[in-house]
């Protein structure tokens, strides 16, 4: 505890160093003067041999000190009284930085769930999407890519050689009626492969048959519907 | 060590090495434990004016010096029976001045030797 006892006697230190200087300042003004000086001379004569008082006595104490951890100390506490000094000042820089790290905040979250967040799939550093992109093709907008078809996605799925599975799906709207009341719900119309990619079972029906790989179909085997009311779970099957 | 450059031109003194100040301070209070000004004064008579030593930088130093253990320091009295503070050696310190003094004069042998056969 070397350090804490070297804290609280650093008052002591300080006053002694302050005293030994005060006594060698003595000391040779009554040596000059014994050589002829006035006392005014004399002070005058000591001050300038023994240099700055202040500043040496500064760099003195300095040795006691943790030089970097006490001035950032210090500086804190001015900026504190300045601070309080100046309350609209103050009030301005909190506003400015609440809003400043709130901002941040929000932003982060956003990118966070959006890019950095992994998806709720097992293994989703292996989901790619696909996009096709026909350059030249001649055909006039297709800014964002080609649209699918299903004779296009069945031979993709049939020539592929790259993935362990795939699939395409759609978003639909569907109605729900006959329970409490009529409610129109967002559905996913998917095709064979996208469960098994995406690696989520089903809950109920057999699941897809070679045959009825046909993308239009409506029966409860083929779709995924979510409602948008609040059902706890999306009903896949 | 602070030289007054209005007074003193450089080419004329050299900085001292790192540890020298502190080394004959040590010698001094070894010679006789002494306060601030008796120290100041001895280390300018026996300097004559080989050395510029400004009477102020001796306090950090002694700060230093205290802070590692190698001083102490004591009441007693001035040659004018005035109390004052008097700085002593510890045994660590004396321990330090000992190493101290065979690495400098080994250092200085050194020095001396090759600018005396360097040129030859």
């Amino acid at each position: 505890m070397g350090w804490l006892q070297q804290l609280f006697s650093r008052r002591d230190r300080y006053s002694e160093l302050s005293e030994s200087i005060r006594e060698h300042l003595d000391e040779k003004v009554a040596d000059l003067m014994d050589r002829g000086m006035t006392r005014e001379q004399a002070k005058h004569a000591a001050r300038r041999e023994f240099g700055n008082v202040t500043r040496i006595e500064e760099r003195s104490r300095e040795v006691w000190q943790w030089r970097t951890l006490e001035s950032v100390l210090a500086d804190l506490k001015l900026s504190l009284r300045r601070l309080r000094k100046s309350p609209r000042f103050a009030v301005t820089i909190l506003l400015t930085l609440a809003i400043g790290i709130g901002a941040n905040t929000a932003v982060f979250s956003v990118v966070d769930s959006v890019l950095l967040k992994p998806l709720p799939y097992p293994d989703s550093n292996r989901l790619v999407s696909l996009w096709l992109q026909a350059p030249g093709a001649g055909i006039a907008d297709f800014s964002e890519g080609l649209k699918m078809s299903p004779s296009m996605y069945l031979t993709f799925s049939g020539q592929n050689r790259s993935f362990q599975s795939m699939g395409i799906w759609s978003p639909r709207t569907a109605n729900v009626t006959g329970l409490a009341q009529p409610e129109e719900v967002h559905t996913i119309v998917l095709s064979d492969g996208v469960l098994q990619t995406l690696g989520v079972p089903r809950q109920w029906g057999d699941g897809f048959h070679r045959r009825s790989r046909n993308l239009e179909g409506r029966s409860p085997s083929f779709s995924a519907m979510a409602t948008g009311s609040g059902a706890s779970a999306a009903i896949v099957g | 060590m602070i030289y007054d450059c209005r007074m003193v031109k450089k080419s004329q003194f050299r900085d001292l090495f790192p540890g020298a100040l502190e080394l004959m301070i040590l010698k001094s209070l070894n010679w006789q434990p002494m306060h601030g000004y008796a120290l100041a004064q001895r280390l300018k008579d026996i300097s004559e004016d080989y050395l510029q030593i400004e009477e102020g930088s001796l306090y950090p130093a002694l700060q230093r010096m205290l802070k590692t253990g190698w001083l102490e320091t004591e009441m007693g009295l001035s040659a004018r029976n005035r109390p004052v503070r008097i700085f002593k050696l510890t045994e660590a310190g004396r321990k330090h001045l000992e190493q101290e003094l065979k690495s400098v004069e080994k250092m200085f042998a050194g020095v001396t030797r090759v600018l005396a056969l360097a040129g030859e």
